[in-house]
């Protein structure tokens, strides 16, 4: 999507995710890169309000009414920033020739205090269900052998092993 | 904040285990409902059985309850919490794919756990699920593995033709009774509740009862049945095995509160055998299973080179009186349960014999 001045606007990726809203929180499963984001109040309206026809400022001012405080646009741009580098955004957007990207400790830094939660897009390391099955003991993941009909399974392996059953040296497999 | 994880590594007495099981009851005690009781237990103890909950399965629902005593639970139960709820909106998505898939390769498949208890639960989130068990009439097999996608859309179906023995019901018979419920566009078909009540107290019983996730499974399904359950269906079969479904209401109701009156778990919660609830809380307090009932699955011939791995390895294979009892088809009574483990030990020489030898020529 572009503007009349040839800048692409931010656009929220929808093909091949899954969300669930929680309590404070907006969760969302990328089912091509089986990767498992959560989105905190700001980051998610930043991003449902990204629908390709808006602009930093518009985006800013839309925050600002949702939630009846001022919103600085930099605040805007660290959403996009993360939202981006989650690949939660369906094209690059544009910025403004000069503009560094920004963290949460340079809007601290730089005094822009504000009465809303900064963005934040933080992962989920957990394996996913794509990756999940019968969580099993070190001992049977050792037992187990790579050439071994679904080979090392990748299953949780249950405390005190760590990890996912994976392949280990040789034929072998091991928690890691 | 962050858990202290060293409860789950240090070296535990048995005394231990129980404690911690017995606290593990007491957090989930009435876990699975809407509203569930306050709980008993202090912050301090919900959280110090943190890492054991996420061990098992039930971080979700420890969650809820710390929830009601403190507004900041650890933020390993919360992202737990996150896990299992996009787990169970992609698990939801793939259910329904692979009922496509294998429908249109001719294959009516069945869908029990999973999915099928999750939906029973308050919110998707608070019962986590990793495979997709599907019940696959046996001649429909290689129609329903060509089915399932390889490669990057892979999915974590396990699929099952057999039944434990003690189900005693055929798949003819589970499918001609089974329901279909509507997700997504998709009709899931599961086992009726009356099965899928039996299934999953035998299920509890041959894994050694060692996830307190499944034993709030039971309450739940009990307490949620309709007014026409039909405890026939569910019971009816050889005495013995009638037995033990009720014991596994009756610890439902003893373990985790669960309300089994006017149900026939009712008389048996009252007079359960002595050893089964300690088994259960030390098997919990543990917070490890054997997953596997039937395979010797570890390997021997590595492990002899380092002493301390092998007593590992043969503890786990050590079977709880629980799973003895299963293996040995004894009845739940008083009578002691160490000559069942030993024997249950001694009935799986001759396969780990074969086992080991096959290993030797391996490696």
């Amino acid at each position: 999507m572009k503007r009349s001045n040839g800048k692409d606007l931010p656009k929220a990726r929808e093909k091949d995710l899954v969300t669930r809203q929680i309590p404070g929180e907006l969760l969302v499963y990328d089912l091509k890169r089986h990767k498992a984001f959560c989105l905190n109040e700001t980051a998610a309206a930043v991003w449902k309000s990204c629908n390709g026809r808006r602009d930093v400022a518009e985006l800013a001012r839309l925050l600002a009414d949702d939630r009846q405080s001022p919103v600085d646009e930099k605040v805007i741009w660290l959403a996009l920033d993360q939202l981006e580098k989650s690949n939660l955004l369906r094209q690059k957007f544009s910025r403004p020739v000069g503009l560094p990207q920004i963290s949460r400790r340079d809007l601290i830094r730089i005094g822009v205090v504000t009465a809303i939660t900064l963005p934040l897009v933080t992962t989920i390391t957990a394996p996913t269900a794509a990756q999940t099955g019968t969580p099993i003991s070190d001992a049977i993941c050792t037992g187990r052998h790579q050439s071994d009909p679904g080979g090392c399974g990748g299953n949780p392996c249950s405390a005190p092993a760590v990890g996912k059953c994976i392949n280990g040296p040789g034929n072998t497999c091991k928690c890691g | 904040m962050r858990l202290d994880t060293s409860q789950t590594t240090a070296a535990r007495t048995i005394s231990d285990e129980k404690r911690s099981g017995a606290l593990i009851a007491r957090a989930l005690t009435g876990a699975w409902r809407a509203i569930p009781p306050p709980s008993s237990l202090s912050r301090s103890d919900l959280t110090a059985i943190a890492p054991l909950a996420i061990a098992t399965g039930g971080a979700a629902l420890l969650r809820r309850q710390i929830e009601v005593v403190s507004a900041h639970h650890p933020e390993e139960l919360q992202e737990a919490y996150r896990r299992y709820t996009l787990d169970a909106a992609v698990h939801e998505i793939q259910v329904g794919e692979i009922f496509n898939r294998m429908r249109a390769a001719d294959v009516e498949p069945l869908l029990f756990k999973g999915w099928a208890l999750a939906r029973l639960y308050p919110e998707p989130g608070l019962r986590p699920y990793g495979d997709i068990d599907l019940w696959i009439p046996a001649e429909r097999l290689t129609n329903a593995y060509k089915a399932l996608p390889s490669g990057e859309r892979m999915y974590c179906v396990e699929p099952h033709t057999w039944f434990y023995p003690q189900f005693e019901r055929s798949i003819a018979d589970v499918m001609s009774r089974s329901q279909l419920l509507p997700l997504d566009g998709v009709d899931i078909r599961v086992p009726c509740l009356e099965d899928h009540l039996r299934f999953i107290c035998l299920h509890f019983l041959y894994h050694g009862g060692w996830r307190p996730l499944w034993l709030c499974d039971v309450g739940l399904m009990v307490e949620n049945r309709p007014a026409d359950f039909d405890w026939d269906r569910c019971l009816t079969g050889k005495r013995k095995y009638a037995d033990w479904i009720t014991c596994v209401m009756g610890l439902a109701h003893q373990l985790l509160g669960a309300d089994v009156a006017g149900t026939p778990g009712e008389a048996r919660a009252r007079r359960l055998p002595k050893w089964l609830a300690p088994a259960v809380l030390r098997q919990w307090g543990q917070a490890s299973g054997m997953s596997q009932t039937a395979n010797l699955s570890f390997s021997f011939p590595r492990r002899f080179m380092s002493p301390p791995a092998l007593y590992e390895a043969l503890k786990e294979h050590w079977r709880n009186p629980v799973q003895a009892s299963v293996e040995m088809d004894a009845p739940f009574n008083n009578a002691p349960r160490a000559p069942l483990q030993f024997a249950a030990a001694f009935l799986r020489v001759p396969d780990f014999v074969r086992y080991f030898g096959r290993e030797i020529r391996r490696t």
